[in-house]
């Protein structure tokens, strides 16, 4: 993931990867929960692909993200290894937190992915915290920030993007607008409008269609560079839909969103679909070598759940490391 | 290959589920999506598409019944080749279990919530009121006592109650056991002999030894005052070390049998041994052709009147050796 | 020996460690220029920067995140939070995010920050500033907590937290900044886990944390004009604890008093008191007697303020009664 990408083909090939990884991720994780083997409840990322794709494939190991309770999409964006991730789910040693964290807690370092984070709004003090960091090191990372519509509710949201706007912190503010907020929709928990809250700021602030791909990587890629040249920090509403419910358990939902509306967004905007058929038109391939790519990858994370189920728990006498790190 | 329809897990505390309704019939084409059945839990209804394109084969469970999560409930199979082929597959999958048994108990220990019918109190007894007057009926008996204080009594062998009966208040600290009445009813008395008689019969035969002679004569005393009890005897050397008799087992146990611990100071320059423990305690020494005999005893087990019989009738026996055959 | 104050002793350690190390850094509200309104941090911009002593606006959940942030990516942040009482409005940061990502990362991510703040009542700033909440800190799995009970302590436990590579929260008592002690000046740092055994006895062991020393200490003098052989422990940290010193006390003098400045309920005394009861049971020779602040919010006025807090007479009357073998409570 480091080396850099080298043809515009090969970054829009991965970019399509990516986002089928996350999709088949997703479906297995779910049907993990459907078949009663994952403990715990998880947020699935289905349909907001493109939003972790576009934004993390605008971002070098270096640079750091912080992700939320629906953070199997920006782990996988960033790097991360399906077998480890399913173990992680499944509360197994091997797992990228020990299985001490599990979904909601889900952190990846190595690859700068600093946590998953159940607490809506945990991790903007984090990641705003990062940036303040790169700032006053010299470092050249930047650090994106994760959050849903819902979390705009949240005060240390303004109380972060004051101090973000008054350093000039190298940190984006990604909010991922997908419409509800729980089981509430977004107009009923936020007055006025998304962007102006960062404008309010100073902040320069931008909107994108997050179900395209294309789309997202340039305002990122963009809005990146001038983040590590220091003219930052910066806000993205990213307009995306997730298919799924709230968690997996949410799945009589129509008290909240109709049928119809889920169908639409499946089937017109699908973020992997409207990439494949660009994709396809723009001949850098074909819907065989598409479809091709669909079945390795669905095999690969079957593969990577079959590994985890059958991989080992932590040992009982790690319940009580990690507490304190010990120094001598 | 058949796709196994499972109960799914709807809820965090939800472990079973009743199938209100089946959508399809056995045989028909599902689409992937299409509602398949409905089910019932006790927050909600709600319906479970078809995860898989094929034909609903073999349904296992009736409409109205309660599953739990996980339960095997229907098969999609790829083609619709009727029952024999679905009783294969449903044979292979019978011995499979629901879900992985580590996992389940996982599972249930972070999302299983009991719900239990309490009683309301008034159709079950009635609840211990502690102001009621049989609660804690026995806690006025308990002695009141530091545990330093309790761990030092029992270390050192000493009953906490002697010290409430002598009148001291509870709770006891530690330096109130140094105000045990020990010393009170303990009391020793002393009676001088004539040796000539014991000494003539070691003199007679090598074989008597003064220790076994003053044993017999000690037992037999006792056992003439007091008719009904018995006494067991212990020698008690000069190293403090104590011993049975030879020839006789362990002590025996019996509240009938009381024990007195005898020692011998007679070779020694000592005239005789005191003690305050409430064991009976007979020493003897020699001056002179006279034994000088100490009946150490405590006055709560032993009343003084019936320690003077004793030791008389003992003081008579060794001066005339003959009253131990009659 | 130099004698400095409390204030000064907190200076120096920042300051020193600033020099050591470059990770090292300040953030919270006033603590460039204006030093915090303690006059603590005097001197330090100067040195070091605004860069490394960083002034914020009034958004202490949104520092407080940003230092963990900071923290788990490489740097060393003290977080200065001017009132104890602001440590509620911290709590996710501090408590949910800090104190849990070691673990709930499997070992990853470190969290070498420090927050200083204070505690401490008889100010007259009544309820919302003279909170003692230690006791909130030392229940959270994963946090170290330090309690200096002067400028000695306050210097080189400083120093400690700020080398060691946990969340550590240390709690100074905003009513001794004035107060001085002897401070060598060579380096030194009091290690955590080890309490100070001030000075032995052996009819009754008091036990004093933060502000709650010098209360026992003027205790043991009035004790020892009735010619009564007190023993003085100060814990100096909570979180780690050391157990064994009070254990050791405790068995040896069978009777203690634990005093503390957090309420009585549910706090910090009833923790060491029921560990002594727990494993020290059998050398006792008296119940553990708790002294914790009153279970009131602090009141404004003067008069009903002092009455809330333990003072050396009540102390020492407690110390007195237990020796006798009185009884504090109905049988």
């Amino acid at each position: 993931m480091a080396k850099k990408i080298n043809t515009n083909s090969e970054s829009y090939l991965k970019m399509y990867s990516q986002m089928v990884k996350i999709r088949s991720f997703e479906d297995q994780a779910n049907q993990l929960y459907l078949d009663a083997k994952m403990p715990g409840l998880t947020h699935m990322y289905s349909g907001e692909e493109a939003v972790a794709v576009g934004i993390c494939e605008a971002l070098t190991v270096k640079d750091k993200i912080t992700s939320t309770h629906r953070g199997h999409g920006h782990c996988v964006a960033k790097g991360a290894g399906l077998k480890q991730m399913f173990c992680e789910l499944l509360g197994k040693e091997e797992g990228y937190c020990r299985g001490k964290g599990g979904s909601m807690h889900i952190a990846d370092q190595s690859n700068g992915n600093l946590g998953a984070n159940a607490i809506v709004g945990g991790s903007m003090g984090i990641a705003t915290g990062s940036a303040l960091r790169a700032k006053l090191n010299g470092d050249e990372d930047v650090t994106v920030c994760f959050f849903g519509d819902g979390a705009t509710a949240q005060g240390i949201l303004y109380e972060v993007m004051n101090m973000a706007a008054l350093w000039s912190l190298p940190v984006i503010y990604a909010c991922e607008n997908n419409g509800y907020s729980e089981y509430t929709a977004t107009d009923e928990i936020a007055a006025g409008d998304i962007l102006d809250r960062a404008r309010a700021f100073g902040i320069e602030a931008h909107k994108v269609d997050g179900q395209d791909v294309l789309a997202v990587n340039k305002l990122a890629t963009d809005l990146v560079a001038r983040a590590r040249k220091g003219e930052g920090p910066f806000f993205i509403e990213l307009i995306t839909y997730r298919y799924h419910g709230h968690h997996v358990g949410d799945i009589n939902r129509t008290y909240y969103r109709s049928k119809e509306e889920e169908e639409n967004w499946k089937k017109n905007k699908d973020p992997i679909k409207i990439l494949g058929d660009w994709l396809v038109s723009e001949k850098i391939s074909s819907e065989e070598e598409l479809q091709t790519m669909r079945d390795d990858i669905a095999a690969e994370a079957n593969d990577a759940v079959q590994y985890a189920l059958k991989a080992n728990y932590p040992n009982p006498n790690e319940v009580d490391m990690h507490v304190y790190l010990e120094t001598s | 290959m058949s796709y196994e329809v499972k109960m799914p897990q709807l809820g965090m505390n939800q472990d079973t589920a009743v199938v209100v309704a089946w959508f399809k019939k056995e045989g028909e084409k599902v689409e992937k999506g299409d509602p398949l059945f409905e089910v019932e839990t006790d927050k909600a209804t709600m319906e479970v598409e078809a995860q898989k394109e094929g034909y609903l084969s073999k349904i296992r469970v009736d409409e109205g019944s309660e599953v739990p999560v996980g339960h095997l409930l229907a098969l999609i199979s790829d083609n619709n080749e009727g029952s024999d082929t679905a009783q294969t597959d449903l044979a292979v999958s019978d011995t499979l279990e629901p879900s992985e048994p580590e996992v389940e108990t996982v599972k249930n220990k972070s999302t299983k919530i009991e719900v239990r019918n309490i009683e309301s109190p008034s159709n079950k007894k009635e609840l211990i009121n502690s102001s009621s007057s049989n609660y804690g009926a026995n806690a006025g008996d308990k002695i009141l006592a530091s545990p330093k204080a309790k761990f030092a009594a029992k270390e050192m062998g000493f009953d906490l109650a002697e010290l409430r009966n002598a009148g001291i208040s509870e709770p006891f600290h530690f330096a109130d056991l140094g105000r045990m009445p020990q010393s009170s009813s303990f009391s020793s008395i002393y009676m001088q002999v004539s040796a000539e008689a014991i000494n003539a019969l070691i003199l007679k035969s090598e074989s008597v030894q003064r220790s076994l002679l003053f044993s017999k004569f000690t037992s037999s005393a006792w056992s003439f005052v007091f008719e009904e009890s018995a006494l067991e005897v212990v020698f008690k050397d000069t190293n403090g070390e104590s011993y049975l008799e030879t020839g006789a087992d362990t002590l025996s146990s019996s509240s009938e049998t009381t024990t007195i611990t005898l020692i011998d100071l007679c070779e020694t320059r000592l005239s005789a041994y005191e003690t305050g423990s409430n064991n009976l305690t007979l020493s003897f020494s020699q001056l002179q052709n006279e034994f000088t005999v100490c009946l150490s005893f405590n006055e709560k087990i032993l009343q003084f009147s019936d320690a003077v019989k004793f030791l008389n009738e003992l003081g008579a026996r060794l001066e005339d050796p003959i009253l131990q055959l009659i | 020996m130099r004698s400095i104050t409390l204030s000064q002793a907190v200076n120096e350690a920042i300051a020193e460690e600033m020099r050591r190390d470059s990770s090292v850094f300040l953030i919270g509200e006033d603590v460039a220029e204006a030093g915090t309104p303690f006059k603590i941090t005097s001197g330090l911009v100067e040195e070091f920067g605004t860069q490394r002593v960083i002034d914020t606006p009034i958004s202490e959940p949104g520092f407080m995140g940003l230092a963990v942030g900071a923290a788990i990516t490489g740097s060393r942040p003290i977080v200065d939070i001017m009132f104890g009482d602001f440590l509620f409005l911290i709590m996710d940061q501090l408590c949910n995010q800090a104190a849990k990502a070691h673990y709930m990362s499997g070992g990853k991510l470190n969290v070498p920050l420090v927050v200083r703040t204070n505690l401490g009542a008889t100010r007259r700033s009544a309820a919302q500033h003279s909170q003692s909440l230690h006791a909130l800190v030392s229940h959270i799995p994963g946090l170290k907590v330090a309690m200096p009970s002067s400028a000695y302590e306050a210097k080189g436990l400083l120093k400690t937290a700020i080398r060691d590579d946990n969340p550590v929260v240390i709690f100074e008592d905003k009513l001794m900044y004035q107060d001085k002690a002897d401070v060598p000046e060579d380096e030194y740092l009091i290690p955590f886990g080890e309490a100070a055994v001030l000075q032995e006895g052996n009819q009754v062991t008091l036990i004093g944390t933060s502000s709650m020393r010098q209360v026992c200490e003027d205790a043991a003098l009035i004790l020892e004009d009735e010619e009564i052989s007190v023993e003085i422990i100060d814990p100096r940290t909570l979180v780690p604890l050391d157990e064994k010193t009070i254990l050791n006390s405790a068995k040896k003098t069978g009777r203690v008093v634990v005093v503390d400045e957090g309420h009585q309920n549910f706090g910090v005394t009833a923790e060491i008191a029921s560990r002594i009861s727990e494993k020290a049971f059998y050398y006792l020779d008296a119940p553990v007697i708790r002294m914790g602040a009153m279970d009131v919010p602090v009141p404004f006025s003067p008069v009903l303020e002092d009455l809330t807090v333990p003072t050396a007479e009540k102390v020492a009357s407690n110390a007195r009664k237990i020796i006798a073998g009185e009884l504090l409570h109905e049988l």
